[in-house]
């Protein structure tokens, strides 16, 4: 508990062996964790994909060429030559001519950053409304946690399928080709859980003779909540955000797989022209001319989604104080 | 988001690990119905047929093909199900009352169960039908249908001239007002009279006020005695034979009519004298039809025994079920084309058929910048439509550059003003006022959002971008909301289509063209001058002045580019090797079903 230090610590005896910290103890403990270990591996590698998209593709994703439709990846021989595999396409290309293994590549950045944006946006408000709601208790607890309930009730899916068909005629609907939108629909609903764990981790934390004894010193409440109880909240709310990411980006595959996520470029500039879900989508159109198609982008998204899924599980265990 | 977001998204990765390679396994395109040969049909709309679109613009989409050889599970030799053909049909249709319906799928359960006065022959002409004889009078203003003496309905009872009567004044009633209604306008006495609300646009109040029962008797439709029927035109009218032959003057009975709004909806009311009676039908999921003993038309005496529709909706499971034999005949669409001809045994139950169809961009003409002919001959002359045909139609079909399809009368091969060239294109928006796009206000292409769909006008856009140099914004919407836009409030450009009724030129370039028509409206037309070609031509009784009329008038309509038009359709068919009677020179491109007018040859073995 690095940063209550100055009060808990000031009375701990001297002792030989050299000072642990939690977070110490959490990282050695993750970095014994192979799957997780491995898992970060995945992320950086596809973090860099999206960075570099531009350089490692071999073609612009956008760009159709004729004669060239549904070309099976390099591997596969084919009688008919306009289909059989070619170094050029080294996964194949859709049904108008576009190379699918740069489509991969270009798609890897929508699907970082819609896992991550909307993460971002619910942390804050989810943060924020819970440690509010826990720590002030009474009426405001009471008004902040109904709220909370209603918007947990909601299909989320589907409210997030209502919303993006409604906006996306408006001015915000077609943001970087409709994504803000998705972001925008995704974070309405996500934040409530996060709101609920940070509020029940405030309420024990709070009645701590710690926080007491800020309260007694006169800290003033932000104060309290921002530095004292705050960081004692941080070990559940990075595991959850671990397990949400992947989450996010199967919803963007899902929306956009069912017709109301992004909406397709022809633009070669666009930086992000494409998604796994969008491919998805494409794929199954043409899954018996080119079953290819949907099985790249699938394995994609699941690699994505098992990457995240194994490094929140073995954050989870390197945070959980019990298992030391 | 702890261990409730966990679970979800861990059931939501099981759904994309697991699901969704399970379900594209039996993969699919977009839902639609089949091909068999674009029945005649009301078309207006998107191609990519969506399951709830508009009046169709069928199009080659369904069934698609799988890995080579046991493909098929079945022997080859023989049926199931002998005697019975069994074919899907898509998603159920939403109207079959013959004068309201205008979908092609609603269309085929009518000529099923119906007769019309007339019908066609494999190479679109009219012949008698339920009529076994008519005259025409020396002014081609008066027609007299003599029914065959020994007329009857499905149940035995007796069909007379009366009916025919009934089912004519019942097209032409206000009160029904189906989508095919206007088809009478100007042409039947009295019919414009009484059709009131779409002839000449009088609302409701208007209505109220008008003798109905006086007006009703003025149209232009008489039984002489049982077995003679007269309709009296205002004008001659060359194609009035094969509009007899259409669905919207089949013998509905009165009595059926009188069970309320929906009595097509209940088989005991669905009583008709085609070739066939519908004996029982599970909503959205299938119709049985068995043949009927009193037919007396032309398309007997039918050698099936019945036939089985099938509604299945996911093309995919559709395909599935042809190759386990659960099918018999079914439309191929164009994304599985390549896996059909790399199947050995598949490839080799093709059959080609002809298209009725011809699809084009449409441009609202009363907002900038497409109010602007010259900006409109530019995008004409920027598309690569051989390319379209080769890329996105994966070959079906093929390029156009003008209303009427090849194997139509009217059709003019010749007509080909706006050769794929983008120099040219380009000098010509210069010269309209936008030299390399510059000054245009932002283009939207609004389409129905459909995957197949998407495709196809990422591969529009990139043309425009490619050979204009002009950004355009795509806008995929809601199909159903697609439907309800293109009819009221029209967007800038949008995809349309039509596919012919009957062969005349009359039915493309009056029908759709004429200031008012199926896509005049929505793309704002109006061309005095192409008006009065067609109201000429429409009845000029001498033939070859007529055509040369036709001609005139689309000419100009290519000439002022309301549309762009881009291509004809044209397909396959997968017939299994124990049915006979759907080769290729067996359909018609008017078919209901495939094999509809060569019926009496028809078997499944």
């Amino acid at each position: 508990m690095a940063t209550t230090a100055s009060v808990s610590h000031s009375v701990a005896e001297t002792t030989k062996r050299q000072e642990r910290s939690l977070w110490g103890d959490a990282m050695r403990r993750l970095l014994r964790n192979k799957a997780a270990m491995f898992s970060i591996g995945i992320i950086l590698f596809l973090v860099l994909v999206a960075i570099f998209a531009p350089v490692l593709a071999p073609h612009n994703p956008v760009t159709q060429t004729s004669q060239n439709s549904l070309r099976l990846p390099m591997w596969i021989t084919d009688s008919n030559p306009s289909r059989t595999g070619k170094p050029e396409h080294i996964l194949g290309t859709d049904a108008i001519g576009r190379d699918i293994f740069s489509q991969l590549i270009y798609g890897s950045r929508v699907s970082l950053v819609v896992g991550i944006v909307p993460v971002i946006i619910t942390s804050v408000i989810g943060i924020t409304i819970g440690l509010i709601s826990g720590y002030m208790g009474g009426p405001i607890d009471n008004l902040l946690m109904r709220f909370t309930e209603i918007v947990y009730a909601f299909p989320d899916l589907l409210f997030v399928i209502i919303v993006t068909t409604a906006f996306r005629d408006t001015w915000f609907g077609s943001v970087f080709n409709g994504l803000f939108l998705i972001f925008f629909a995704l974070s309405l609903t996500g934040w409530v859980g996060l709101a609920r764990l940070v509020r029940g981790q405030v309420l024990s934390l709070k009645e701590k003779e710690f926080i007491e004894a800020a309260r007694a010193l006169g800290v003033p409440i932000w104060k309290i909540l921002f530095s004292h109880i705050f960081p004692n909240t941080l070990a559940p709310i990075i595991v959850s955000i671990a397990f949400a990411i992947p989450g996010y980006a199967i919803s963007e595959a899902t929306l956009t797989f069912l017709g109301v996520g992004m909406r397709p470029s022809v633009d070669p500039n666009n930086p992000l022209p494409t998604s796994w879900g969008v491919m998805l989508q494409d794929g199954y159109t043409n899954i018996n001319s080119n079953p290819w198609m949907i099985l790249f982008p699938a394995l994609c998204v699941a690699m994505l989604t098992v990457a995240f899924t194994f490094l929140g599980d073995g954050l989870r265990d390197a945070l959980d104080p019990r298992d030391t | 988001m702890d261990l409730h977001n966990w679970r979800k998204a861990f059931s939501q990765i099981l759904l994309v690990m697991f699901a969704l390679p399970i379900l594209a396994a039996c993969g699919g395109s977009t839902p639609a119905t089949p091909t068999d040969a674009p029945a005649a049909a009301p078309t207006e709309a998107p191609a990519a047929a969506e399951p709830t679109a508009a009046p169709v613009a069928e199009e080659p989409t369904e069934a698609p093909a799988e890995e080579p050889s046991e493909a098929t599970g079945t022997d080859a030799s023989s049926s199931e199900k002998p005697g019975i053909l069994r074919m899907n049909v898509g998603a159920e249709p939403d109207n079959w009352d013959p004068q309201k319906a205008s979908f092609v799928s609603e269309i085929r359960w009518i000529m099923l169960n119906y007769q019309a006065l007339m019908s066609f022959d494999k190479d679109m002409n009219p012949i008698p039908g339920q009529a076994e004889s008519v005259e025409v009078s020396s002014d081609g203003k008066v027609y007299t249908f003599k029914l065959r003496p020994d007329s009857k309905y499905s149940d035995g009872s007796p069909l007379t001239a009366a009916n025919f009567e009934y089912a004519w004044k019942r097209l032409a009633d206000p009160e029904v007002a189906g989508e095919y209604q206007f088809i009478g306008c100007g042409i039947i006495e009295g019919f414009s009279e009484y059709a009131v609300t779409t002839c000449s646009g009088a609302d409701a109040e208007e209505l109220a006020s008008m003798d109905l029962e006086a007006l009703r008797e003025g149209v232009g439709v008489k039984a002489l005695d049982d077995l003679t029927l007269e309709i009296r035109l205002v004008n001659p009218a060359p194609y009035f034979l094969s509009m007899a032959a259409l669905w919207i003057g089949v013998p509905v009975r009165e009595q059926d009519v009188a069970n309320g709004e929906d009595w097509y909806r209940d088989v005991e009311n669905y009583i008709g004298n085609g070739p066939f009676k519908m004996v029982s039908h599970d909503e959205g999921s299938s119709v049985i039809w068995e043949r009927n003993e009193y037919y007396t038309g032309p398309l007997g005496p039918v050698k099936l025994d019945g036939i089985e529709m099938a509604m299945i909706v996911d093309s995919a499971v559709a395909f599935q079920a042809y190759k386990n034999g659960e099918l018999d005949v079914l439309g191929l669409a164009a994304e599985d084309l390549a896996a059909v001809q790399a199947d050995p045994v598949l490839s080799q139950q093709m059959v080609k058929v002809d298209g009725s169809c011809a699809f084009y961009i449409g441009f609202n003409t009363n907002i900038p910048p497409f109010d602007n002919i010259g900006v409109r001959q530019a995008f004409a002359q920027a598309f690569d439509r051989e390319a379209w045909v080769r890329d996105v139609d994966q070959g079906l079909g093929s390029p156009t550059q003008s209303l009427i399809p090849p194997g139509f009368p009217g059709y003019q091969p010749d007509l080909q003003p706006y050769p794929f060239d983008p120099a040219a294109a380009q000098a010509k928006l210069a010269e309209a006022g936008y030299p390399g796009g510059e000054g245009l206000p932002p283009i939207k292409l609004t389409f129905s959002s459909t995957p197949r769909n998407k495709v196809r006008f990422e591969w529009v856009a990139n043309q425009i971008k490619q050979n204009l140099n002009i950004d355009v914004t795509l806008d995929p919407v809601d199909p159903t909301a697609y439907t309800a836009i293109s009819k009221e409030n029209p967007p800038q450009m949008f995809y349309l289509g039509w596919c012919a009724d009957y062969p005349d030129p009359q039915d493309f370039l009056t029908v759709v063209f004429k200031t008012g028509g199926i896509s005049a409206g929505r793309t704002g037309y109006s061309s005095a001058e192409f008006d009065a070609l067609v109201d000429q031509a429409d009845i000029e009784l001498d033939q070859e002045k007529r055509m040369e009329l036709y001609a005139q008038a689309q000419e100009i309509l290519v000439k002022d580019a309301p549309v762009v038009f881009i291509s004809n359709d044209g397909g396959f068919l997968l017939v299994q090797p124990y049915v006979t009677g759907m080769a290729e020179d067996d359909l018609s491109t008017l078919d209901y079903i495939p094999g509809f007018f060569n019926l009496p040859n028809v078997e499944v073995r």
